[in-house]
């Protein structure tokens, strides 16, 4: 097929100069908190706003008053602890429900799916859930964050229809005459076939148990227990006048007069490790909207 | 094979039995044990007596919220926000997928979307956080405003800037990841399609309203549905972290109006209210979900059952 190299219509112009200013406006408040961040707290922040920043007059300051005080750090470890135990159980429970739902001659397999799917379109709500965690003694546990969220009837359907797409049946079958019963070949097997769709799944999770908040607002309260984003968000919207007095003890300041480097530095303390694994995010949660629209 | 019992079943496939169980078992727990404790909306639920011990009022809480001013105004303002998300929200990624589709292949296109899916990975306790900078009294808006001589505006406390803003930071933040089902349906179009087309002399606007609009109509349908659905969903997380006591009159939706009913004081903590509430916004979405599933699939070969 000959190439052929289309003249530039005027509407192709107007499109591309629409799309840069989309572009800017999703990244303009991305670079304005970035700069907010590298002011001092101790000086009033300047007016206006600013593509270029005064160079000379960065700092580090609120990066270093945040790490001094210390909380962020509880904060992390409670976050990755919540992100990666979340979503490993997720994966394994996931994982396991799906592959015998991938059975067309399991007896009972559509009873079970409606069993699952029916949690999908009706749920107790906030309150019954709530009152639930309450019930089972999980208020203030990091746990409260996660066992709610290990079996998803969404990935384990998405894991379902890969397996059934993808994995070769007659690699089981050879399998099962060698004498492995099926709790082995869902190890050896369906495990690291369905590796694609599994990091999909796996991103998903993670990227959420970073990113919740609302959960760890009513299920935790010790400073012990609070994750990150939770952090953030009585910093930066509920502009906590008490956790700004904490930063302005530790930085040895009188005051912090200009709160919202602060907030800016610890909003990019947050978010630092989504933007480092953007670009795998990206490419891995296409995949799983492709693999979701594949119907089974 | 002969037919075998329930036991011989259990039995014969216990393995896949067994790999089921935890699944089963967490979902019972957490999910259909809640739905178990929407009883106590028929109640008169104290803490401390429990569901046993808790007096029983049959429909008076169900009824009571429609004597209660504050909860029509919330349902009132659910559905305003979600009518206009779905005048304005919902098509922006239809559109936008149209633009993208329009641009040549390339470097500059994939950028365009790269950047377009950031807001969506990141939360709204950030998104808000930026939202409320960019345009607080000195802001790029404001400072935009100044520039141009206008007057500033109080964007996140006047009542209308404040729906302004959310429908449109919820299409800043939507849009680019929304558009990926759409350009997957795009991306299923035969290319002879539009070359056939081409021949035959339509426009490249014609091409777009005839050939990849209706190349997406399945797509559309389904989050048509699930959109009206939705209805009494009118985003809480964004809700709950942009607004503020000034604009509760137009910003306070079913969801924040549950949340303060149960855990902070609108007139004293209520469980019971608070369950009926979501028990009223759980059975108009499930019956929404319900009818419009069915005249999707009286005209069409679109639906979800």
């Amino acid at each position: 097929m000959k190439l052929r190299m289309p003249r530039i219509r005027p509407f192709e112009i107007v499109n591309g100069g629409f799309m840069l200013l989309l572009c800017f406006s999703i990244l303009y408040p991305f670079w304005d908190m970035l700069i907010t961040s590298f002011s001092s707290p101790a000086d009033a922040m300047k007016l206006g706003f600013t593509l270029v920043p005064d160079w000379d007059s960065l700092t580090t300051d609120a990066y270093v008053t945040i790490f001094k005080e210390g909380r962020i750090l509880t904060g992390y470890t409670n976050a990755i602890f919540r992100s990666v135990v979340g979503t490993v159980l997720m994966v394994l429970v996931c994982t396991a429900a799906a592959y015998p739902l991938s059975k067309r001659h399991l007896p009972y397999r559509r009873g079970i799916l409606f069993y699952m799917v029916f949690t999908m379109y009706f749920s107790g709500g906030m309150i019954p859930t709530y009152l639930l965690i309450r019930n089972l003694g999980l208020i203030d546990s990091l746990w409260a964050l996660i066992l709610p969220s290990v079996a998803v009837v969404f990935n384990i359907i998405l894991i379902r229809n890969y397996i059934m797409a993808v994995i070769d049946i007659s690699l089981e079958e050879v399998a099962q005459i060698d004498g492995a019963n099926p709790l082995v070949i869902f190890w050896k097997i369906i495990i690291p076939l369905s590796k694609p769709v599994l990091a999909t799944v796996a991103l998903w999770s993670m990227v959420g148990h970073w990113n919740e908040w609302f959960q760890a607002m009513l299920y935790t309260s010790s400073p012990d227990k609070q994750v990150v984003q939770l952090m953030l968000r009585k910093l930066l919207i509920e502009s906590s006048q008490q956790d700004i007095q904490r930063f302005a003890d530790m930085a040895g300041l009188k005051t912090i007069r200009s709160p919202e480097s602060l907030k800016a530095a610890f909003l990019y303390l947050t978010i630092t490790p989504i933007i480092i694994v953007y670009p795998f995010l990206q490419k891995y949660f296409i995949r799983g909207i492709m693999l979701g629209a594949v119907k089974g | 094979m002969a037919k075998r019992s329930l036991a011989g079943n259990l039995v014969h496939y216990r393995y896949f039995y067994l790999m089921l169980v935890p699944a089963i078992v967490l979902l019972f727990v957490f999910n259909y044990m809640p739905i178990y404790g929407i009883v106590i909306s028929f109640q008169n639920f104290k803490l401390l007596k429990g569901v046993w011990g808790s007096e029983w009022v049959g429909l008076t809480n169900l009824l009571s919220l429609f004597n209660k001013p504050s909860f029509l105004t919330a349902l009132s303002n659910t559905v305003v926000i979600s009518l206009l998300r779905l005048a304005f929200s919902f098509p922006a990624p239809i559109l936008f997928a149209l633009l993208i589709n329009e641009m040549r292949p390339g470097r500059f296109k994939k950028y365009v979307q790269t950047v377009s899916y950031l807001p969506y990975f990141v939360s709204w306790v950030i998104v808000s956080g930026m939202v409320i900078q960019v345009l607080s009294q000195r802001g790029l808006v404001n400072a935009l405003i100044d520039l141009f001589g206008g007057q500033k505006i109080n964007f996140i406390g006047d009542p209308f800037w404040f729906m302004v803003v959310l429908i449109v930071s919820g299409i800043w933040q939507g849009v680019g990841w929304g558009s990926v089902i759409y350009l997957s349906a795009l991306a299923g179009i035969s290319r002879e399609l539009y070359e056939s087309a081409h021949i035959d002399g339509a426009s490249r606007l014609q091409q777009a309203r005839y050939i990849s609009l209706p190349g997406m109509y399945p797509m559309i349908i389904i989050s048509l549905m699930l959109t009206i659905s939705n209805i009494l969903n009118a985003g809480f997380d964004q809700v709950f972290n942009l607004y503020n006591p000034s604009v509760y009159r137009v910003a306070d939706i079913i969801d924040t109006y549950m949340y303060r009913l149960a855990f902070r004081d609108v007139g004293g903590t209520n469980y019971s209210l608070a369950t009926a509430v979501g028990l009223f916004k759980n059975v108009v979405g499930f019956t929404l979900l319900y009818f419009s599933n069915r005249i999707v699939r009286r005209f069409s070969d679109y639906s979800f059952w």
